[in-house]
């Protein structure tokens, strides 16, 4: 699942360790969604569409077509 | 600074200084407890609960770990997770190896071996899932 965090964290001109806070989990996890290793639970993909005011698919895309 | 930073350190520390704590403990008691049972009367009543005294900090041991589980936040609960299971899974074959090598003449070798090992795949296991996949 790819995701658009990290350009999203540079608009607001946030760090790491600021989304982290914001979001209540610690900077390995900000820095493995960004990086695309991990995929976040429903709830933190509900938390971070809320702090940034979007709705979850503008921030998380999921490519239905390469899944079989 | 911020305040997840410094909940992940409070967090880390509290488990360290409480896991810590428990291991230092055991140390003492199990080395206690050996000594006693090694110079004690051979047949006094309470040579069986003298010998399952260390596992009253490992009871705190335990326990330490629980409650660094329960405030860690979802990835850090996922890296456990598969670092258990890379510690099950190693242990199990090993153990088990083991157990079909003694029927081959192998020296039996004391149960408290076990947990020590499962301890230790339990680490490679975290450190693997933690820099190899999350990082």
């Amino acid at each position: 699942m790819k995701n658009r965090l990290k350009v999203l964290r540079a608009e607001h001109n946030w760090s790491q360790a600021e989304l982290s806070a914001s979001l209540g989990v610690s900077r390995q996890t900000v820095n493995a969604l960004e990086t695309g290793k991990y995929d976040p639970s429903l709830p933190l993909a509900f938390k971070i569409a809320c702090l940034f005011q979007l709705p979850i698919e503008a921030i998380f895309q999921y490519d239905c077509q390469s899944q079989p | 600074m911020n305040q997840s930073a410094s909940k992940d350190q409070s967090v880390s520390k509290t488990f360290v200084f409480e896991f810590l704590g428990a291991m230092i403990a055991y140390a003492v008691v199990v080395l206690v407890s050996v000594f006693l049972l090694n110079h004690g009367p051979s047949e006094a009543w309470w040579r069986i609960p003298l010998a399952l005294t260390p596992i009253i900090p490992i009871f705190f041991a335990v326990r330490a770990f629980l409650r660094f589980f329960h405030r860690s936040d979802e990835l850090q609960k996922r890296i456990q997770l598969e670092a258990f299971a890379v510690s099950f899974g190693v242990t199990c074959i090993v153990t088990f190896s083991y157990g079909l090598l003694e029927n081959a003449g192998f020296p039996a070798l004391n149960w408290t071996w076990v947990p020590t090992f499962m301890m230790v795949s339990w680490g490679i296991g975290s450190a693997i899932a933690a820099l190899r996949r999350y990082a």
